[in-house]
């Protein structure tokens, strides 16, 4: 990397030294020696980093830790009655996996995983459909593009609360349907209950992540596909799938650990402690509001397990490129993993 | 020219006039899926609490009794509304001030390691919400924090500041590389050309970002709901969520839906207004 | 026999009122290679993109062969298109990209494979069938969109200006590949460019289209010799035919201080237009001469050093044009001299000042 530079006019030579910079300046430098602009980065980079560290590593690893205590009143291996912390290990894990507790988490599990998937589904084919409509119309793009913001900007409470109007015993859904289902009470009811509001406010927001990805592809690629003797049918699965997965991998994977964390929903639209839509979250929150520290700390954590397991699962092995990094001037060999993909005639 | 082939013809015209109303009445899905629950809210709030579980598609009566028995004083409504927007708002403020300047370097400096940052950055705004929650309600309770705003705004920057620093840095990215160095040859000090140049540039960008955050900060819930208790300190979402009626078993639906109007319409009229921009910060993040 | 036809097609946009294509009227013979070419927004794309089936045809009818194909879409028509940007499917390997056609009419795979290798072994791709196309460059890629059309072994082929990404030299050796493939492989051609050189190298005709009207259609030599309208004349030569505003003096025309004779069909016709006529004259037929000799004189403005020609660019005093002669390399004049430029009289072109039409001699 070159030490100097000869234009007059770049004052900040091989000293490299951003010293002089006025604070806050956030000016980048492409001379220079690389020590400065390493020093500058850590510089910038640093107050972001410091944030985060306290804001989000401190509890994760917090939480880790104290779910390895249990506080509060309990009787101990003597029957005594004892109070504070005592340190158990994994004794709550081994409560919650196998033990009085596995019932419940193992239902929430159950629950977190089933609306994931269910919910993820439908928001993907609803919003692909969304997707390809905008993309071909023409006329009402603007309101189009408008009424598709609206369910993402509503508050999830307040979305919660609608949906809990439309599903009361004498709201619209049931006159609609004219039936009297009891949506808040009964077990599959609430679920479908859920799901819909879910699906409603987040498959436009899909369609509209999806519509970026199609917008990308070049309409001379589709006339050549047409010319190629390919249907409308055909082109969707063998050329704009193909080349809107990226888009759409990264939208699931958001999607999908959204999904994960879901607790405003159910717990306004059903309720707290109902075994129908309990999720993950809404336990730890329970026990969290009920000063059961460790326990709720040990389920905290064990969501956070399972939601780093999954993205994990699907920026490593499905390729999601969610820094953009095939269009950075990295460049990476990614064939190997688009080979494993489908669009090949092999 | 044969009959087969002006068959053919007249068949495929037909195919195309299909194809002609086929996104006109995708659009029209779209749109009614859109606003149809929204729509059955705004009629909900405007009837007279009597006749709430009416099905008429408008108000018989257009009565605003409802909004007024929201702002009621037993509800603590206005003050959750000035809760929101102060929380709201020191997020989104704080997280433009702290992120910004990474984002910066992020898209324009190359040091090692730089992919490596950002995925962490982003990274932790995966991370549930709870799982943060639990430790910092321990930590809160001890040092005397339940029902503050810094309660609410610290742990509302795991997931502002993380998705502020991406979408900043797309931004970023997409600005031209050559912008400084052209304004330094053209004569300005390295701080003249940040401050002449880029910061009109990436205003833009920022304001994007400002309004995604404060709609991301507005409407969280969970973090607004763990830590604070007292009515006076609520933000609104949580205020919304705990209207009750007269009994624990009634529903005031009306003045709910109400509130949610009052909530949404500010917002709605907002995402209006700045759609382009809103959907060009949501989608720009690695599609571009 | 894939012949191709236009019978009097048209196109015009929505909202727009000047036809794109106005009344095209075309016949290509099986195996000809026929250039449409012309400035931009003349309809060149346009009319290529109606017979692949990409563009409405408004009114008139398009042929291929016997089959009326105007309201065919492109897959039913049996052609096959190389487009400018190639088009290729980023997402797929080069083999796969040549063999997505004959996947899509279920053509059995060993087939496919055997006909992929061979239009590879054609367009010297073979090392490259494996790889994806943002892998190659730019001139591999204009060879898999070309590999792409040869494997289909369709009717027709449309190429919509398939050179002009490609570099000054590669263009110029491509050129030559792309007609002496075309002529190899005996399929009828419509080729899309903007520039009147490869136009000329390449077709077996020409099709000059200005604002969506044809202008002539004929082999390169008769539209360089016998342009039929000022248009063509000035679009087909480089550096362009000069086009001169001359007036009628009696049994002649005046260029610039010197009298070119012209027949009475000429006269006749400047009698119509006001006593003006438009005269065109190529570079290499006028030519610097001695001061005794009959020739109008002009000041040189510019010399346009080519190696083996120089040009010479004149203003002529008292007219309102600048003339461009061809000088011999080392005897040229120098920048500002005063010359006398001579024409041949054989070699004077003569269009009509008001429609600009030829004027037969």
């Amino acid at each position: 990397m070159s030490m100097t530079t000869d234009t007059p006019t770049n004052p900040e030579v091989d000293s490299g030294s951003p010293g002089h910079t006025p604070t806050g300046s956030r000016k980048g430098r492409r001379s220079g020696s690389v020590t400065g602009t390493a020093r500058l980065a850590s510089a910038l980079v640093s107050p972001t980093l410091l944030v985060l560290a306290v804001v989000v590593m401190y509890p994760i690893i917090a939480a880790l830790y104290q779910s390895l205590f249990v506080s509060g009143q309990r009787l101990d291996a003597q029957g005594f009655v004892v109070e504070g912390r005592q340190f158990v290990g994994l004794g709550t894990y081994a409560d919650i996996l196998f033990g009085p507790a596995a019932e419940r988490f193992w239902n929430a599990f159950w629950n977190t995983t089933f609306f994931t998937v269910v919910t993820v589904a439908l928001e993907t084919v609803l919003g692909m459909a969304m997707a390809l409509v905008m993309h071909q119309a023409f006329r009402g793009r603007g309101l189009v593009r408008a009424s598709v913001l609206v369910p993402w900007a509503i508050p999830t409470a307040v979305s919660a609360l609608l949906w809990r109007w439309i599903f009361a015993p004498d709201g619209v859904a049931n006159a609609i349907l004219d039936q009297q289902v009891l949506w808040s009470s009964q077990a599959f009811a609430s679920k479908i209950a859920v799901i819909t509001a879910e699906v409603w406010k987040t498959a436009p927001f899909v369609g509209l992540l999806v519509l970026a990805g199609l917008q990308v592809i070049s309409r001379e690629v589709h006339e050549a596909a047409t010319v190629d003797g390919a249907s409308a049918w055909r082109r969707f699965w063998h050329i704009t799938l193909p080349l809107v997965k990226p888009a759409l991998v990264v939208a699931v994977l958001f999607r999908m650990l959204d999904a994960l964390r879901m607790f405003d929903l159910p717990f306004i639209l059903i309720g707290q402690q109902k075994d129908s839509v309990e999720t993950l979250s809404m336990l730890a929150f329970s026990e969290a509001t009920n000063v059961h520290y460790g326990p709720a700390a040990a389920y905290a954590t064990l969501l956070f397990a399972y939601v780093a397991l999954i993205a994990f699962v699907f920026v490593k092995l499905l390729g999601a490129d969610v820094i953009g990094e095939a269009r950075s001037q990295v460049t990476k060999s990614r064939g190997a993993r688009f080979r494993r993909g489908k669009g090949s005639a092999r | 020219m044969t009959t087969a082939t002006g068959d053919a013809r007249r068949t495929t015209r037909r195919r195309f006039e299909i194809k002609k109303w086929l996104p006109i009445l995708g659009v029209a899905g779209i749109v009614l899926y859109c606003l149809a629950p929204f729509y059955w809210m705004v009629v909900t709030a405007f009837r007279r609490p009597a006749d709430q579980y009416d099905l008429s598609p408008l108000p018989r009566t257009w009565s605003v009794e409802n909004f007024l028995a929201v702002f009621e004083p037993g509800t603590g409504f206005g003050r959750a509304l000035l809760n929101s927007l102060i929380v709201a708002s020191t997020t989104t403020i704080l997280t433009l001030i702290i992120g910004t300047s990474t984002a910066y370097a992020l898209a324009r400096l190359a040091f090692r390691g730089k992919n490596l940052v950002l995925s962490l950055i982003i990274a932790t705004s995966m991370f549930p919400g709870i799982s943060l929650i639990v430790p910092l309600l321990r930590l809160f309770t001890d040092i005397g924090w339940i029902n503050t705003y810094q309660a609410m705004i610290l742990p509302s920057l795991s997931f502002a500041l993380p998705l502020a620093v991406w979408n900043l840095t797309m931004f970023f990215r997409q600005m031209p590389q050559e912008l400084e160095q052209a304004a330094m040859v053209d004569g300005c000090t390295p701080g003249q050309a940040f401050r002449r140049i880029i910061v009109p540039l990436a205003a833009p960008g920022m304001f994007t970002t400002a309004i995604l955050t404060f709609i991301l900060a507005w409407n969280e819930f969970i973090i607004a709901l763990s830590m604070v208790n007292e009515q006076n300190m609520q933000t609104v979402t949580v205020a919304i969520s705990k209207f009750t009626g007269a009994t624990q078993y009634d529903q005031p639906f009306g003045t709910q839906m109400a509130a949610g109007v009052i909530v949404t319409i500010p917002l709605v009229i907002g995402v209006l207004i700045f759609q382009r921009r809103i959907i060009a910060g949501l989608t720009s993040g690695g599609l571009k | 026999m894939a012949t191709i036809t236009y019978d009097r097609a048209t196109r015009v946009y929505p909202g727009s009122e000047h036809p794109a294509v106005d009344g095209l009227d075309l016949h290509i013979a099986d195996g000809e290679f026929l250039v449409l070419v012309g400035p931009s927004g003349c309809g060149k794309s346009t009319s290529l993109r109606m017979l692949a089936g990409l563009e409405d045809v408004d009114s008139g009818a398009i042929r291929i062969g016997e089959h009326d194909v105007t309201g065919l879409s492109p897959k039913d028509r049996d052609i096959a298109m190389v487009f400018q940007n190639y088009a290729l499917y980023p997402h797929m390997s080069v083999a796969d990209n040549m063999g997505f056609a004959l996947r899509m009419a279920k053509t059995p795979k060993p087939e496919i494979e055997q006909r992929v290798r061979e239009a590879a072994k054609l367009l010297d791709l073979e090392q490259y069938l494996d790889r994806k196309p943002r892998a190659l460059s730019g001139g591999q890629r204009q060879r898999v969109a070309m590999g792409r059309a040869i494997v289909r072994e369709p009717q027709v082929f449309l190429m919509d200006e398939p050179l002009s990404n490609l570099d000054a030299k590669l263009r110029v050796s491509t050129r030559s590949q792309i007609a002496g493939l075309q002529r190899r492989l005996g399929v009828s051609t419509v080729y899309v460019t903007h520039d009147q050189v490869e136009a000329m190298t390449m077709g077996d005709r020409v099709a000059v289209l200005h604002d969506g009207v044809l202008q002539q259609c004929a082999s390169p030599r008769e539209l360089y010799e016998r342009p039929a309208n000022a248009f063509v004349a000035g679009f087909i030569g480089s550096p362009p035919m000069n086009l001169l505003d001359c007036r009628l003096d009696g049994e002649t025309v005046r260029a610039g201080d010197t009298a070119l004779p012209v027949s009475g069909a000429v006269r006749e016709e400047a009698g119509h237009g006001g006593g003006s006529v438009t005269i065109g004259i190529r570079p290499e037929d006028v030519r610097v001469v001695g001061p005794g000799e009959e020739g109008m004189s002009a000041t040189v403005d510019l010399v346009e050093e080519l190696g083996s020609d120089v040009y010479l660019h004149c203003s002529v005093p008292d007219e309102g044009y600048g003339v461009v002669a061809r000088a011999q390399p080392r005897s040229a004049p120098a920048l500002g001299e005063s010359v006398r430029l001579g024409i041949r009289p054989e070699a004077v072109h003569a269009f009509s000042a008001v429609t600009g039409e030829r004027i037969a001699a």
